[in-house]
C-alpha cells in the first residue's frame, strides 16, 4: 500500500508538472470538420501560410455530430473560433455572429454564396457538392437495366438524345426488385435535402415567392414526394438507412454490390474508387417535362465576430486568390466553388464530369430558389422530418408532410 | 474547569464539523460543476433562448405548457418508462447471477471476472457500432450467418433426410428495420454492456457476508438454494438499493448507446427522453423548452427515486 | 465453507463469457479486415485476409503535425490517473462520512447527490460551459480531471463498504486521542482497500472513455483526448468507420490492461475482509 501510495504521489507530481509547461499559442483558431482528408490539405496550406506571413492559424477538428452544438456553446461563451469551416445549416443558424465578408473577395468570381439578412456574403465558397446518383454498373447489366449513357456529346436513352424520366427510371429498376444478388434496387442518403431535386425535377420552383409564400402544396411538390414515398413503400429503396437515421447506411449499403443505385452525391466519388465492382454517375431522372435539377451545396471559409477579425479577413483574402483555392480543391479533388477553377480529378474525370454536367444543367434560377430556401432558419431538420414523415409506413401522406413543413416554414419566417 | 468545559465544547463543535470537512470537496465540485448549471437550466427552462447567442427572454411557463401538449415527447416518455420498467428487472437479475457465479471458487476467477467486465470498459459509442455491426438488416454479421446456414441446405441432402428441418427456411431476418427487435435489441445492448458493472457491486457484497453465516445454514441443514433465500439475499439489502436506484437511473438517462446503434429509430421506435431533449436542444434549436423537457425528466425521476426508497426503508422489497 | 463449483455452473459461466467477449473480438478482427472485407454483405468472423493497414492509417493521420495518436492516448491517460487518485480520495472522504458520522442535513446530502446522477450532462451542456469559463478552467484538463471526479456512485459504493467496519475501531482510535485525519488515514484507508481498488478502476474507465466533458471544455487539438478524437472520423456524409475501427481498438487495450493490473489487488483485498468476517 505504502509503495502503491509513493507511487502515485510520484506519477502525479510529475504528471503536473508536465500538465503546467506552457505551450506557445497560436495566433488564431480555425475550427474544422472532415469528410475525408481535406482536413489534412487545410494544414497544409495553412503550414505555407505561416512560413509567408508569419501568422499561425492552428486548426481543431469536431465530428460532425457534435458540431454546431459545439459551436453553440462556444459561442456562448463568447469565445467563438475565429475562422470556421462552415455548411449553408451552420451559416444560417449562427448568421449574425459572422463577420461580413463584403468586399473581402470577389463575388463574381464564385458561385453558391451564402447571403446573411443585410445581403451581405459571409462565407467564402470552398468546394461545391452536387446531388447525383451512382450506379452498379454490374448489377444494371445483369438485370438488362437500362440507363442513359453519354456519347460524348449528348446523354442518350432509348435511341434518343435525353436523359431518363422518372417513370421510365421506376420501370427499369423495377427490374431489380427481388433479383438474383440483389438486396433492393436502390438506397437512398436519409437527409431531406437529398429529395428535394425531385421538386425542381417536376419544374417548379420551391418559392412561389421569396420568404413569403410556397409551392410545396402544388401538384408537382406533392407528384414528387409521392413519388418517393412509392419507393419506400415499393421496396425500390431500402427504408433502413431513414429509419434508423443513419447518413452512413446508404453508403454501407451500396459498397456491398447488392444494390443498383444509391441517391447520393460527389462526395463519395473518392471512397468508390476503390470498390470491387464497376460503377458509374448517371444523370438524375427528369420530371415529365423534361428539366434537369440538382442540388448545390458547399462548405464556406467563413469568420467569426471576435477580436482578429482583421486577421481572419486578411486569411480569407488570401484564400481567395485563385491558386491558393485552387489548390485545396485540387489537394482533395472536389468541385470547386471559383468559376473558372481547374481542378485535375485524375481517375475520377468520368463521374465528376457527369456532377459538373448535372450542375451545368441546372436552371440558375432553380440554383438560387434553394440557396434561398437554406436562409430559413431550421429548414433541414423541417425537411428530415418532412421525408422522414412519409416513409414512414405509419407516417403522413405526402400532402399532410408538405402541409406540415409549409407551416413550419412560415413559423420559422415568423419568428425569426 | 470552565477550560475544561470549553475544550469540551470545542470538541463537540469539532466533532460537528468533521463530517462536513470530509463531505466538503465533494458538495463544492458538485455545487460548482452540476448543481449551478442545473440551476441555470431551470432559469432557461423560463425563456425561449435558443442556445445561438442570443439573450434569453422571459416566457414563464409557456415552454412546461408546451411540453404536454407534444404527443412526441409525451411518446418518448412513455418509451422510457416501459424500457425501464423491462430492462431494470433484466440488468439487476443478470448482474447478480453472473456476482454469484463469479464468487464461486471458480478456477480461473479472475479471467471470467475480466470477461464479464470487458463490455463495462468499452466507451458507450463503440458498444452502440459493434452491435450496429453485429445487427445490421444487409450486413451485419448475424445476418450474415443466417444467410450462410441458410445456404448450406445440409438437410436438403440424403446425408441428412429430416422431414421437419427441411419445411425450415433459414435466411436473414428483419433487425434493425423492425421496431420490436430494435427496442428489445435496446435492451439486450444496455444489460450486455452494463451488467459488469453492476456485478462488481454484488461482488464486493457478497464477499463480504461472514462465511460463519452460512456455516451456520449448513448445521441447519440447508441446501444450496435455501442458503442464497435465507442468507446470501438478504445479506444484499443496501447493495440490492444501490444497484437498482443506480440501474433504474442510467436506464432513464439512456443515449448515447443508442445515436449509434438505432438513432432512435426505425421510426421513433427507440426514441427515449434524452436522446428528444437533446435534439430539441441542439437540433432544433429550442434551449427553453429543452430545459423544460429536462426538469420535468428530473422531476419523473426524483419520484421514482423517492418511492423505491421509502419502500425499501418500510422494509418493503424493492 | 464454500463447495467446489460442479461442472455445470463452469458450462454456464464459459457460455456467458462467449457471449460477452465474442462482439468484443469480432470488433477487434473487423479492425483488421481490409477495406473490400469491412464492405461484405456477408461479413465473416475472423479476417480473410489480415492487414494492419487501418493502424497505420490512424498512425500517419494522427502524426499530422497536430500531434499525433500517441499524444491523445497520453492525454487520455493522464486525465484519466489523475481524475481518479482525486476520484479516490474525495469519494472515500465522502463515504466515510456519510458511513460514520450522524449529522444534520446528511439525507439532503444523500438526495443533492442522487440528483447529480439523474441529470444528463447532454441537457446541460450550454451552462456547464459557462461555469467552465468563469473558473478559467475552459481548455485546459482541469476541466476534465476537477469536475468529474465526484462521482455519486464511488461515494455510495464507499458509504456502503465502510459501513461494515466496526465502530470500535474508530472509537478505540478517538480514545486513543487520534485526530480525524489520523483515523480517516490509519484505519480507514486500509480498511478500505477493496473499495478503493473498485472505486479506482471505475473513475479510471469513466474518464478514459469520457466524451461529454471534453466535448465541452477542449478545442486545442493538443489537448484532445482519444474519445474526442474518434468523434472526429465523423463527417458530414461520411464516416470514417476502417479508421474509427481501428482507434477504438487502440482505446480498449490499455483498458484491459489497467483492469488486469488492479484486479488482483481487488481480489486480494476482498479476500482479506472475507476472512475478516
Amino acid at each position: 500500500m505504502k509503495k502503491f501510495l509513493a507511487l502515485s504521489l510520484i506519477l502525479m507530481l510529475g504528471l503536473v508538472i508536465a500538465a503546467c509547461g506552457e505551450r506557445e499559442q497560436p495566433d488564431m483558431q480555425m475550427m474544422w470538420f472532415s469528410d475525408g482528408i481535406e482536413g489534412e490539405v487545410m494544414e497544409d496550406m495553412l503550414e505555407r501560410y505561416r512560413e509567408e506571413t508569419g501568422v499561425w492559424i492552428e486548426l481543431f477538428e469536431i465530428g460532425w455530430d457534435d458540431y454546431e452544438t459545439r459551436l453553440g456553446t462556444m459561442v456562448d461563451g463568447d469565445d467563438a473560433p475565429d475562422l470556421i469551416r462552415t455548411t449553408e445549416g451552420v451559416m444560417n443558424n449562427f448568421k449574425e455572429h459572422f463577420v461580413s465578408l463584403d468586399g473581402v473577395y470577389d463575388e463574381a468570381g464564385f458561385t453558391n454564396i451564402f447571403y446573411n439578412d443585410d445581403n451581405e456574403p459571409i462565407g467564402l465558397p470552398m468546394d461545391v457538392t452536387a446531388n447525383g446518383l451512382y450506379v452498379n454498373l454490374e448489377l444494371l447489366d445483369a438485370h438488362e437495366v437500362e440507363y442513359p449513357v453519354h456519347d460524348g456529346e449528348n446523354w442518350i436513352f432509348n435511341g434518343e438524345e435525353r436523359v431518363w424520366t422518372w417513370t421510365e427510371f421506376v420501370t427499369e429498376m423495377e427490374k431489380l426488385v427481388g433479383a438474383e444478388g440483389v438486396t433492393y434496387p436502390g438506397t437512398y442518403d436519409p437527409q431531406g435535402h437529398r429529395f428535394m431535386p425531385m421538386i425542381y425535377q417536376q419544374g417548379i420552383k420551391i418559392w412561389d415567392e421569396p420568404f413569403v409564400s410556397t409551392n410545396l402544396t402544388s401538384d408537382e411538390a406533392v407528384a414528387a414526394l409521392t413519388l418517393l414515398q412509392d419507393f419506400y413503400h415499393g421496396d425500390l429503396v431500402d427504408d433502413a438507412p431513414i429509419a434508423n437515421w443513419n447518413p452512413g447506411g446508404a453508403p454501407s449499403n451500396f459498397e456491398t454490390g447488392m444494390y443498383g443505385f444509391h441517391m447520393s452525391g460527389n462526395w463519395f466519388a473518392s471512397d468508390y474508387a476503390t470498390l470491387d465492382f464497376d460503377w458509374t454517375v448517371a444523370p438524375m431522372p427528369t420530371g415529365e417535362t423534361g428539366v434537369r435539377a440538382t442540388l448545390l451545396g458547399g462548405k464556406s471559409m467563413s469568420a467569426m465576430q471576435g477580436e482578429n477579425v482583421d486577421m481572419a479577413l486578411d486569411f480569407i483574402t488570401w484564400l481567395a486568390e485563385p491558386a491558393n483555392h485552387d489548390e485545396f480543391n485540387n489537394g482533395v479533388p472536389f468541385l470547386s466553388g471559383r468559376i473558372g477553377a481547374e481542378i485535375d480529378f485524375g481517375e475520377l474525370e468520368g463521374p465528376y464530369q457527369v456532377f459538373q454536367d448535372e450542375i451545368n444543367a441546372t436552371p440558375a434560377e432553380y440554383a438560387a430558389d434553394w440557396l434561398q430556401m437554406t436562409q430559413v432558419v431550421g429548414i433541414y431538420p423541417i425537411i428530415n422530418d418532412m421525408v422522414q414523415d412519409v416513409a414512414d409506413p405509419d407516417g403522413l401522406t405526402p400532402l399532410e408532410a408538405l402541409e406540415k413543413a409549409e407551416q413550419a416554414i412560415m413559423d420559422s419566417l415568423e419568428d425569426n | 474547569m470552565a477550560k475544561k468545559e470549553q475544550t469540551f465544547k470545542w470538541y463537540v463543535l469539532k466533532q460537528k464539523l468533521v463530517p462536513y470537512l470530509f463531505m466538503l470537496p465533494n458538495l463544492i465540485i458538485f455545487g460548482l460543476f452540476i448543481i449551478t448549471p442545473a440551476i441555470m437550466g431551470i432559469y432557461f427552462s423560463l425563456t425561449s433562448f435558443r442556445g445561438l447567442g442570443d439573450t434569453p427572454t422571459f416566457v414563464w411557463f409557456d415552454n412546461y405548457r408546451d411540453i404536454f401538449t407534444d404527443a412526441d415527447f409525451l411518446a418518448a416518455m412513455w418509451n422510457t418508462v416501459r424500457l425501464v420498467a423491462v430492462t431494470l428487472p433484466i440488468v439487476f437479475y443478470v448482474s447478480l447471477g453472473l456476482a454469484v457465479i463469479i464468487s464461486k471458487e471458480l478456477r480461473a476467477r479472475g479471467l471470467y471476472r475480466a470477461i464479464y467486465y470487458w463490455p463495462v470498459m468499452i466507451s458507450f459509442i463503440v458498444v452502440g457500432l459493434i452491435w450496429q455491426w453485429i445487427f445490421h438488416d444487409t450486413r451485419g454479421y448475424l445476418n450474415g450467418l443466417l444467410t450462410t446456414i441458410g445456404n448450406w441446405r445440409i438437410w436438403e441432402t440424403a446425408l441428412f433426410e429430416l422431414p421437419l428441418l427441411n419445411r425450415i427456411d433459414i435466411g436473414p431476418v428483419r433487425t434493425l428495420r423492425s421496431p420490436t427487435f430494435a427496442w428489445w435489441g435496446v435492451v439486450f445492448l444496455f444489460t450486455w454492456s452494463r451488467a459488469g458493472y453492476y456485478m462488481i457491486m454484488f461482488v464486493a457484497a457478497l464477499l463480504s457476508i461472514p462465511p460463519a453465516l452460512y456455516e451456520a445454514g449448513e448445521l441447519d441443514g440447508a441446501n444450496r438454494w435455501q442458503k442464497f433465500i435465507y442468507i446470501t439475499y438478504p445479506s444484499l439489502k443496501p447493495a440490492r438499493l444501490m444497484v437498482f436506484i443506480l440501474a433504474a437511473m442510467e436506464i432513464f438517462k439512456i443515449f448515447p448507446h443508442i445515436v449509434q446503434f438505432t438513432g432512435g429509430g426505425p421510426f421513433d421506435a427507440t426514441m427515449f427522453q434524452v436522446q428528444y431533449i437533446y435534439e430539441e436542444a441542439f437540433t432544433y434549436r429550442n434551449l427553453g423548452s429543452a430545459s423544460a423537457m429536462s426538469v420535468v425528466m428530473i422531476f419523473m425521476v426524483m419520484i421514482f427515486t423517492g418511492t423505491v426508497l421509502l419502500l425499501s426503508r418500510r422494509g418493503g422489497e424493492e | 465453507m464454500i463447495r467446489k463449483p460442479g461442472i455445470i455452473v463452469y458450462i454456464i459461466a464459459t457460455v456467458i463469457a462467449f457471449v460477452f467477449l465474442w462482439p468484443v473480438l469480432y470488433t477487434i478482427f473487423s479492425s483488421l479486415k481490409t477495406m473490400s472485407e469491412l464492405r461484405a454483405a456477408v461479413p465473416t468472423f475472423l479476417p480473410q485476409e489480415w492487414t494492419f493497414e487501418h493502424f497505420f492509417d490512424i498512425w500517419d493521420r494522427g502524426s499530422w503535425r497536430r500531434g499525433n495518436l500517441a499524444r491523445y492516448i497520453y492525454n487520455t491517460f493522464y486525465v484519466a490517473v489523475l481524475s481518479t487518485l482525486l476520484a479516490v480520495l474525495i469519494n472515500t472522504m465522502s463515504g466515510y462520512a456519510l458511513a460514520k458520522f450522524r449529522f444534520k442535513g446528511d439525507t439532503v446530502i444523500l438526495l443533492i447527490i442522487l440528483a447529480t446522477i439523474m441529470l444528463p450532462l447532454e441537457v446541460i451542456m450550454v451552462p456547464i460551459s459557462r461555469v467552465i469559463r468563469f473558473f478559467r478552467i475552459y481548455n485546459t484538463h482541469w476541466a476534465l480531471i476537477i469536475p468529474p471526479a465526484a462521482t455519486p456512485a464511488g461515494i455510495f459504493l464507499m458509504r456502503q463498504f465502510l459501513l461494515k467496519i466496526p465502530d470500535d475501531l474508530i472509537e478505540c482510535a478517538r480514545i486513543d486521542g487520534a485526530s480525524e485525519w489520523r483515523i480517516f488515514l490509519t484505519i480507514i484507508v486500509p480498511n478500505a482497500k477493496p473499495a478503493i481498488a473498485t472505486i479506482a478502476i471505475f473513475s479510471f474507465m469513466w474518464r478514459w472513455n469520457d466524451y461529454i466533458w471534453p466535448l465541452i471544455a477542449i478545442s486545442d487539438s493538443n489537448l484532445y483526448t482519444l474519445q474526442l478524437h474518434i468523434s472526429t472520423f465523423g463527417g458530414e456524409y461520411r464516416t470514417n468507420w476502417a479508421n474509427m475501427l481501428a482507434t477504438s481498438t487502440i482505446s480498449m487495450i490499455p483498458m484491459l490492461i489497467v483492469f488486469l493490473i488492479f484486479q488482483r489487488q481487488f481480489v486480494q483485498g476482498t479476500v482479506e475482509t472475507g476472512m475478516k468476517g
